[in-house]
């Protein structure tokens, strides 16, 4: 056969050859005599009929062009762009050619395109929604999370590309600030059009030319111009009796946006998580209306896994949202929630606490009940144009939490009550203004918060410290605590080429009180001083902010370097009268460089200081839980922290192999040394004593992660070591402790095939601690999960999962767990049936042990009894 | 220790100043192509299209997609001139989203073409012969956009082109890799019209246009290679986000981390219409 074709090819050749075959030859060249590469030779019959054959010159300028069956004539043409093209009929016989082209200033002809492309296909730099939407996603969160490059972390906060989102917009309004998870977990994936990365986005317009932001925010953008949407679930199971509800409507156009929101279960289900703010606040917070408890209820450990298997609680969550634009570019929006919520915890601990003389056990049986009310809402008024920037907030935090507890030890049974009522305001305002091509900003910060708290203890403890050895009904400690501040700045921000410089000057007040008494209830006239205190404390600084940034072109070097200085006076009034001025500089320098497409290097380093703050200057003893009585009787405490760390990174995305090595080194000098007394009965008192002391850490860390392509399987490894040294006060003695850790975490991915796939991970922890030169108990733990997914049919899964924990203390074989899941969707209605039968084994506890410096905890928490839960949830 | 850090930064500064190394080539013409395509094969209806463009210069051209060309100069405008970052977020908000990110250079001289492409954060090229030597020369013609266009046909990489080309515009150049006919390729499809190729427009430009892509800060690697990474982030991105290094934390989320890929792999399987059905 083959050789029949070659015959036939050959005669055709010869007879080719015979007949018409002309080879033409020669070079081509440019005006002086320079050899032409890349000249376009042409044949044709003619200069209007269609191309024979044709050459292009190479780079000595030579062209060899073959013609099979050449006409008569033979029309040559050779071209180049900015040259003459040259012309020529030849005599239909092989030739060769001399051929020299000549500059023309002829351009060719054009046909335009108008770039109107752009804005036809517009605003698009964006997901389609339609294009990630699963036959499953009902909410946009669903969508959300199959987007490259786009991760929604655990408490519901969006990363992209590694980092947390700025801001969240809906048609370009920033309704929910940091607390989008509302809408994120809410919004029907259906309503939704698109979803807009805005990479490295500026929320701040004034700020836009002059710093640079890595930060991305995302847009929400719906199909109809006004939406009414929302969710609603229902579950109900056993037992005891659960249930579960969720009603979410929301409502959206381009002026006016509204959300709300109510939310119930007691399946262990925490949803306070849609309400937590995840706003990016780069200034820091410092100064701020954070929730102090200074008495608190003994707490079993809780578990390490997940809360669904062992909260037992009973929430109500109500949340109303809304935003106005009342004209270009000023909104305002409320935000307001409540919660609700009832919460058991059971469990037993049993401490043992080693000091240089002696080792203390202790065994505690805890029933506790919490009563959490949390109230809290702010208003914000937004201008947000390119030459000035306002944003006024004002909010406000009310908690009205009351505990009580009942710990059952081998002697006795012992009640208590507590209440942490608290209410705070504070109001934010920034100013940024642009002058010609700097910015100059204001900010002022002021906040008030008031906390009057109480601890009820029944019958009371420390009988020989409160009531000379003899027996008492109940103590109760009883404070009353207050803060206000205020923190001002102005600064300026400049962009000099590669640089970014910003400079910040500012003041800030703080004055904190607290006033408690310790009162047995057979005496009702409080104890003596020692047990009492009327405290006053003024922080006042003066500060002088200035930074650089530096990036290069290629982005292979990245430098940040921070020099701010500080004048900061404190002032404390009452017992243990004190003052203290301090002058702090506190330099800090972070170096990242990429060395080749694989290796990253960076370096960081920073000096810190660290100041007593009230929580910790208080010179009358304190009844901070049951068993323990605190003060401080000392001065201010002065921390000198050093931290220098250094990473190591190896990419291989061919091999698929990612390595990362890092180690840390942490030295922190401080004047005081923190000392507890500790009694037969664990009773414990803390006290603080003035001698320099030092804490070192080391910290090594090496990560690796390998993709197995041919198994679709990824494993991955972690190890971390970690040793520290101080030095301790325990029972008046000075000991020296020591402790190392080492852990090691492993976890493979595999998707064996379309309809099975599986996951594992484990991990070992070994601590060891040591006093002076004797060992302390050693612990090591153990963790391993499991999971199994099947997909029999497009609408239906299957998982079952089983975790396994074990600890060197007990007895390993209660900690089995066993879940098992499905859900079945009716693809046609948008409706998900779900049946979840959690801890099919029944584990009633969950024994873990915890340790730290001198004490080992072997904790057992009572987790929630098996249960099936029954669901249906759609999206509107 | 203040000066200390100066002198580091002065050193850095100056360092970067110089490791600036463009291609100096200037491009005088600009094709501009629309791209029709169907990126899965099986389904009739995923038919797409984006336009692309193509920059000569006498011996060196670049090809490469509209939004891909639009990415690389705002990128390199902000970091030159550190223009206003509000026009640069309006801006890139504004182009659409591309199937092709990647740029092929060919160059006349060496006989060369280079295809560099970005994936995820790594930067790859690989290195081909520019030759195309087997077109097969038709006498029909026709006339696309004013220009006389002739037809020639090729078969490359698993697929039967017909092209029609121009004599009128003395480019031996083409979208894509295609190239080696005497004139400008106005139009080339396959036969199954998966892939196909239409001049929307031609022009010069009033002043030559530089290249904004640095091809040294990427790296040379096997074709083979670069398609396997390519496959690997496609199918399973999930797993090459985090083979390098990015960490996914799906732990409490309602979704579990192996249903996310399963469903992004359903996604990503109807992208199953490679231009190149067999590569060497």
């Amino acid at each position: 056969m083959k050789h029949r074709y070659g015959l036939i090819v050959l005669i055709w050749c010869w007879v080719s050859v015979l007949n018409a075959q002309v080879i033409l030859t020669g070079t081509v060249k440019e005006e002086a005599n320079k050899n032409l590469s890349g000249a376009i030779l042409t044949i044709s019959k003619d200069s209007v009929s269609s191309i024979l054959a044709y050459a292009i010159s190479k780079s000595d300028g030579s062209f060899k062009i073959r013609i099979d069956n050449a006409p008569e004539k033979l029309f040559i043409k050779a071209s180049y762009i900015g040259l003459t093209t040259f012309k020529k009929t030849l005599e239909r016989k092989s030739q060769e050619l001399e051929i020299q082209l000549r500059p023309s200033s002829e351009a060719l002809k054009e046909v335009v395109v108008k770039s109107e492309i752009i804005q036809r296909r517009g605003d698009t730099l964006s997901f389609s929604v339609e294009a990630f939407k699963d036959k499953n996603d009902r909410v946009i969160a669903d969508v959300l999370r199959k987007m490259p490059g786009i991760e929604i972390k655990p408490g519901g906060q969006i990363h992209y590309q590694g980092k947390p989102i700025q801001k969240y917009y809906i048609e370009g309004l920033d309704l929910l600030e940091g607390r989008y998870s509302l809408a994120n977990e809410n919004l029907a994936a259906d309503a939704v059009s698109k979803v807009e990365i805005l990479e490295n986005h500026q929320p701040i317009r004034v700020l836009d030319s002059l710093e640079f932001s890595e930060r991305a925010s995302l847009n929400i953008k719906l199909k109809n111009d006004v939406t009414l949407s929302g969710t609603a679930k229902l579950g109900l199971g056993a037992t005891p009796l659960l249930w579960e509800a969720n009603v979410t409507p929301m409502l959206f156009n381009k002026k006016r946006q509204f959300i709300a929101s109510y939310q119930s279960n007691n399946t262990g289900k925490n949803v306070a998580n849609q309400v937590r703010d995840f706003s990016f606040n780069p200034e820091g917070t410092t100064y701020n209306i954070a929730k102090t408890d200074w008495v608190s209820l003994l707490n079993p450990a809780t578990p390490p896994f997940s809360q669904d298997r062992w909260l037992d609680n009973n929430v109500h969550l109500a949340s109303a949202n809304g935003i106005q634009r009342l004209k270009s570019d000023l909104d305002l929006k409320v935000n307001l929630s409540y919660l609700n919520d009832y919460q058991q915890q059971q469990g037993s601990t049993q401490t043992t606490i080693y000091t240089p003389q002696d080792t203390v056990s202790i065994a505690e049986a805890i029933d506790n009940r919490l009563f959490i009310k949390n109230f809290q809402g702010k208003a914000t008024l937004e201008q947000n144009t390119k030459k000035n920037y306002l944003k006024n907030q004002l909010e406000f935090n009310t908690y009205r939490n009351t505990q009580r507890g009942m710990v059952q030890r081998t002697d006795a049974e012992i009640a208590q009550h507590l209440s942490t009522p608290f209410y705070g305001f504070k109001n934010n305002l920034d100013l940024y203004k642009t002058f010609g091509k700097q910015l100059v900003r204001f900010s002022s910060n002021t906040g008030f918060s008031e906390s009057d708290q109480f601890l009820k203890v029944r019958p009371g403890q420390f009988e020989d410290v409160l009531n000379a050895g003899n027996p008492y009904a109940e103590s109760l400690q009883n404070i009353e605590s207050s803060k206000l501040y205020t923190d001002n700045s102005a600064g300026m921000t400049k962009m000099l080429g590669k640089f970014t410089t910003t400079l910040k000057l500012g003041f800030a007040q703080q004055k904190e009180s607290l006033k408690s008494a310790l009162v047995l209830e057979e005496s009702d006239t409080p104890l003596g001083h020692a047990f009492q205190n009327d405290t006053q404390f003024h922080t006042s600084e003066v500060y002088l902010q200035q930074s650089w940034r530096f990036k290069n072109t290629s982005e292979t070097w990245n430098i940040r370097l921070g020099v701010p200085i500080a004048f900061k006076a404190f002032d404390l009034e009452g017992n243990n009268s004190q003052n203290l001025d301090a002058f702090v500089f506190e330099p800090s320098a972070y170096i990242q460089h990429k060395v080749s497409a694989k290796w990253e290097l960076s370096v960081s380093g920073n000096l810190d200081y660290n100041f007593g703050r009230l929580e910790r200057l208080y010179p009358g003893f304190i009844l901070t839980n049951y068993r323990n009585l605190q003060r401080y009787n000392a001065p201010i405490l002065e921390q000198m922290a050093q931290n220098y760390s250094a990473s190591l990174n190896y990419r291989n995305p061919i091999k698929r192999l990612f390595v990362n090595a890092s180690y840390s080194y942490g030295r922190t000098k401080s004047n005081l040394l923190f000392g507890s007394q500790i009694d037969p009965n664990g009773t414990s008192i803390l006290e603080a004593v003035v001698r320099d002391n030092y804490v070192n850490s080391h910290r090594f860390n090496l990560e690796a992660s390998k993709y197995l392509s041919r198994l679709n399987t990824s494993v991955k490894l972690n190890a971390s070591y970690n040793i520290s040294e101080r030095e301790q006060l325990l029972n008046a003695a000075l000991a020296k402790n020591e402790n190392t850790n080492f852990n090691l975490n492993g976890s493979l991915e595999s998707e064996l095939s379309a309809w099975l796939s599986l996951s594992y991970s484990g991990s070992l922890r070994f601590y060891n601690s040591k006093l002076n030169t004797a060992a302390l108990q050693q612990l090591n733990t153990q963790q391993h999960n499991a999971e199994v997914f099947l997909y029999p049919w497009e609408n239906q899964y299957l998982s079952l999962g089983g975790e396994y924990f074990k600890n060197s203390l007990t007895d390993a074989n209660r900690n089995y767990f066993l879940n098992l899941s499905y859900q079945y969707t009716l693809t046609q209605k948008k409706i998900d049936l779900k049946l979840v039968w959690s801890n099919i084994l029944n584990t009633k506890n969950f024994i873990n042990a915890s340790s730290s410096e001198y004490y080992i905890t072997q904790n057992s928490y009572v987790l929630r009894p098996s249960q099936v839960l029954a669901s249906i949830s759609f999206s509107f | 220790m203040k000066h200390f850090f100066f002198t580091i930064l002065l050193l850095i500064a100056w360092s970067s100043i110089y490791a600036q190394d463009l291609q100096q080539v200037a491009y005088t013409y600009k094709a501009t192509y629309e791209l029709q395509f169907k990126i899965d094969s099986t389904d009739s209806e995923s038919i797409k299209s984006e336009p692309v463009l193509l920059y000569l210069s006498t011996n060196q051209s670049r090809y490469l997609s509209l939004s891909q060309q639009l990415k690389d100069s705002l990128f390199s405008t902000l970091d030159r001139k550190n223009r206003s970052m509000a026009e640069f977020s309006r801006v890139r908000s504004m182009i659409p989203k591309t199937e092709f990110n990647y740029v092929i250079f060919k160059s006349k001289p060496e006989n060369k073409l280079v295809y560099a492409e970005k994936i995820f954060k790594d930067k790859f090229k690989y290195m081909e012969d520019l030759e195309m030597r087997d077109w097969q020369i038709k006498a029909e013609t026709k006339e696309i956009l004013s220009y006389t266009a002739q037809k020639a046909e090729i078969e490359f990489a698993g697929r039967n082109y017909t092209a029609w080309f121009t004599a009128e515009i003395p480019f031996s150049d083409g979208p894509y890799k295609f190239t080696g006919l005497p004139g400008l390729i106005l139009e080339i499809y396959d036969d199954q019209d998966h892939y196909h190729f239409t001049l929307s427009g031609f022009q010069k430009f009033s002043k030559p246009v530089a290249p904004f892509l640095n091809l040294n800060t990427y790296k040379t690697i096997a074709k083979s290679d670069l398609l396997q990474i390519k496959e690997n982030f496609d199918e399973d991105p999930i797993s090459a986000l985090e083979a390098a290094g990015v960490k996914l934390d799906f732990a409490n989320s309602s979704l579990s981390k192996t249903q996310a890929k399963r469903d992004l792999s359903n996604s990503k399987s109807k992208k199953n219409n490679p231009i190149e059905l067999i590569t060497n």
